[in-house]
């Protein structure tokens, strides 16, 4: 035995000293408790309240869906209204005894992503968000957009889903997790499926399902709100944050960021491993890191600091390690799109795509567009100016451009690249650009892409199926 | 809403008369007065009560509740920060170590990435075996074994360099 004892040890030897709860400490802790849960179960008990009156409401169409032939029953909004009830739930989504309990309201809720349609149209008045397209296991493509649904409901549980399998043609109801639109720590607002099944609602807050919607399973986050959220078939990456934002701007006032991962259909979520000086990203200038997943199953995360991260998003999963510099650092986030800040977008095409924006005289910025194989090196290939504030960048490949296609949405429309970044031209949008522009675009091949415009309540999101050039609106109606 | 039932909060009670103690002890150690670790460990309890009906093992939701609320304090207070400036600064004459002192060993572990600060901190403060820190921390075993041997040989090392 050696003489010399591990400091290590000597310390975790010493004796924890029990520390006697004050006088009243457990009355205190249960009446907060009993406040907090309170507060927790009134956004339930008031969706709830809504599904039981609107299936009070309409036995007619409930009885009329068990007829054969009817092909068009109107359902639901997300959580606040039925859609038809399932007379054989598949095995798959049969409920465990904790979840009998709540069988009245979540049968009639037992909508998923389909190839064809769940049988449901969207609720009315239908508020978009987020927008998510992925492979459909027989080659094509499954889409879905979350949201608010407004009128009727008129609760604050009003998180609804919408599915699509002709990329935006037609819009079916989707059950949605049951919560509240994003509000300080709480709520939902984004989208993302990596698969038919598996996909995950997050912002801040966490759910998961692995059935293409019912049911949801909430997923602990350990006190951390979900900023971001990539996935592939294989495994999604998050990014939590330290924020204090309230509101809908639950991800501003972030002072730190740390990298998550979970396969589809897991059920917790750990830590990635990364340089330690990234363990937790501290936020400089309120900037949030950007992550993307390229098509050969890489992640990258481009860090508050300007460093480049990278690792597999494969189911065995691994290391995160630092590849490089980018040639700029992410901007504060902006949830109303408006900022005079430099900002930067990052995208994963056929390579690595990164937009730096800075400001320019009028009310336009100058995004410097550069490409990376792999994050270590960037070379820029073009530059462009833009009326309003950058927002979102995408790229995919493409068959007949090995530099593939790109897209820049921005606070004022789209503009779009045919040669992987080296020259744009403004997108015709059709009836022009929503006022407010565009917090989201996203190419899903060379030819197909789905904008999100900023101002949610005009009900639609946009389409193009010809790279980007043109863009038509799709209303979420059935 | 509903109240806990009767039996509930007879658990709650034995739980807490049982648990409370050692977790404010536990938290005691790793931050710098008793009122701190009481309001850790009383917010972890309340956090934990919130969920009662739900959870399988409560025991390992608050103390990882607590777990994370000392990172918090940590970082609210800057005292990563201090700390680090007083070991670096800590001179060879005076060693900065002292069995009798938590101070120093304790700056270092906050100084511990995160990825080895969850689990050392459970696995050798909080008294939970590596299966029980894997699930809690979503981790494989083999990850959480490999996690805690790094730990400990930075503080060691680290431990090392300040006593020479």
């Amino acid at each position: 035995m050696s003489s010399t004892r591990d400091p290590v040890d000597d310390w975790l030897d010493t004796e924890v000293t029990p520390l006697s709860p004050p006088p009243g400490s457990l009355a205190l802790i249960r009446q907060r408790a009993r406040r907090r849960k309170t507060r927790q179960a009134s956004f339930i008990a008031v969706g709830c309240a809504v599904v039981l009156a609107a299936a009070v409401a309409t036995p007619q169409v409930i009885s009329a869906l068990s007829q054969p032939g009817h092909h068009s029953p109107p359902v639901a909004f997300g959580n606040s209204s039925p859609p038809p009830i399932s007379t054989s739930p598949s095995p798959t989504t049969r409920p465990t005894p904790s979840q009998e309990s709540n069988k009245a309201t979540q049968i009639k809720q037992r909508t998923h992503l389909s190839t064809t349609s769940s049988g449901t149209v969207p609720p009315p008045h239908f508020l978009p968000t987020s927008v998510t397209f992925a492979g459909n296991g027989t080659g094509g493509v499954v889409g879905a957009v979350i949201g608010q649904a407004g009128p009727p409901c008129a609760t604050s549980v009003c998180t609804s889903l919408a599915g699509t399998s002709n990329y935006g043609q037609t819009w079916y109801g989707v059950s949605a997790p049951v919560a509240p639109g994003p509000s300080g720590s709480s709520g939902v607002s984004q989208l993302r499926f990596a698969s038919l099944r598996y996909g995950w609602a997050y912002g801040p807050a966490l759910y998961e399902t692995s059935h293409g919607g019912w049911p949801w399973q909430h997923q602990d986050t350990y006190g951390y709100r979900v900023i971001d959220l990539e996935a592939s078939p294989a495994r999604a990456f998050a990014v939590f944050g330290t924020c204090y934002g309230t509101g809908a701007d639950y991800a501003a006032s972030c002072s730190s960021f740390s990298l998550w991962t979970s396969v589809p259909g897991g059920k917790t979520w750990r830590q990635v491993s990364v340089p330690s000086a990234d363990d937790q990203m501290k936020s400089t200038s309120s900037a949030a890191p950007l992550l993307v997943i390229s098509g050969d199953d890489t992640g990258y995360l481009l860090t508050p600091s300007g460093e480049v991260l990278s690792g597999p998003a494969t189911t065995a999963g691994g290391p995160w390690t630092a590849v490089g510099a980018a040639k700029c650092k992410p901007g504060p986030p902006s949830t109303s799109g408006q900022t005079a800040q430099p900002t930067a977008q990052l995208a994963a095409g056929p390579k690595l795509m990164l937009a730096c924006d800075t400001p320019a005289a009028n009310g336009h910025f100058i995004a410097a567009i550069y490409n990376s194989a792999n994050g270590a090196t960037w070379k820029q290939t073009g530059s462009l100016r833009v009326k309003g504030t950058p927002t979102s960048l995408t790229a995919a490949s493409s068959a007949s451009a090995a530099s593939g296609v790109a897209a820049l949405a921005t606070t004022t429309g789209i503009k779009y690249s045919p040669d992987g970044g080296t020259s744009w031209q403004a997108a015709t949008v059709a009836g022009n650009s929503p006022a407010g522009g565009f917090s989201y675009v996203g190419m899903t091949n060379a030819s197909q892409g789905v904008a999100v415009p900023a101002n949610a309540s005009l009900g639609e999101v946009y389409v193009t199926n010809d790279g980007g050039k043109t863009w038509q609106a799709s209303p979420i109606t059935g | 809403m509903a109240r806990l039932r009767t039996s509930d909060q007879q658990a709650v009670e034995e739980f807490f008369n049982a648990c409370y103690p050692r977790l404010a002890g536990w938290v005691r150690r790793l931050v710098d007065d008793d009122e701190t670790a009481h309001e850790i460990a009383s917010e972890a309890f309340t956090r934990l009560l919130a969920r009662w009906s739900g959870l399988e093992n409560p025991q390992s939701y608050v103390y990882m509740i607590a777990t994370n609320l000392v990172r918090d304090h940590w970082r609210k207070s800057g005292r990563e920060r201090n700390a680090l400036r007083v070991m670096t600064a800590a001179g060879p004459v005076e060693p900065a170590y002292h069995p009798a002192q938590d101070v120093d060993v304790r700056a270092l572990i906050q100084a511990l990435p995160e990825r080895l600060r969850s689990p050392f901190l459970l696995h050798y403060y909080g008294g939970f075996g590596l299966k029980e820190v894997a699930v809690m921390l979503g981790r494989p075993e083999g990850t959480i074994k490999a996690d805690l041997f790094n730990a400990r040989a930075r503080l060691k090392a680290a431990l090392g360099d300040a006593r020479e």
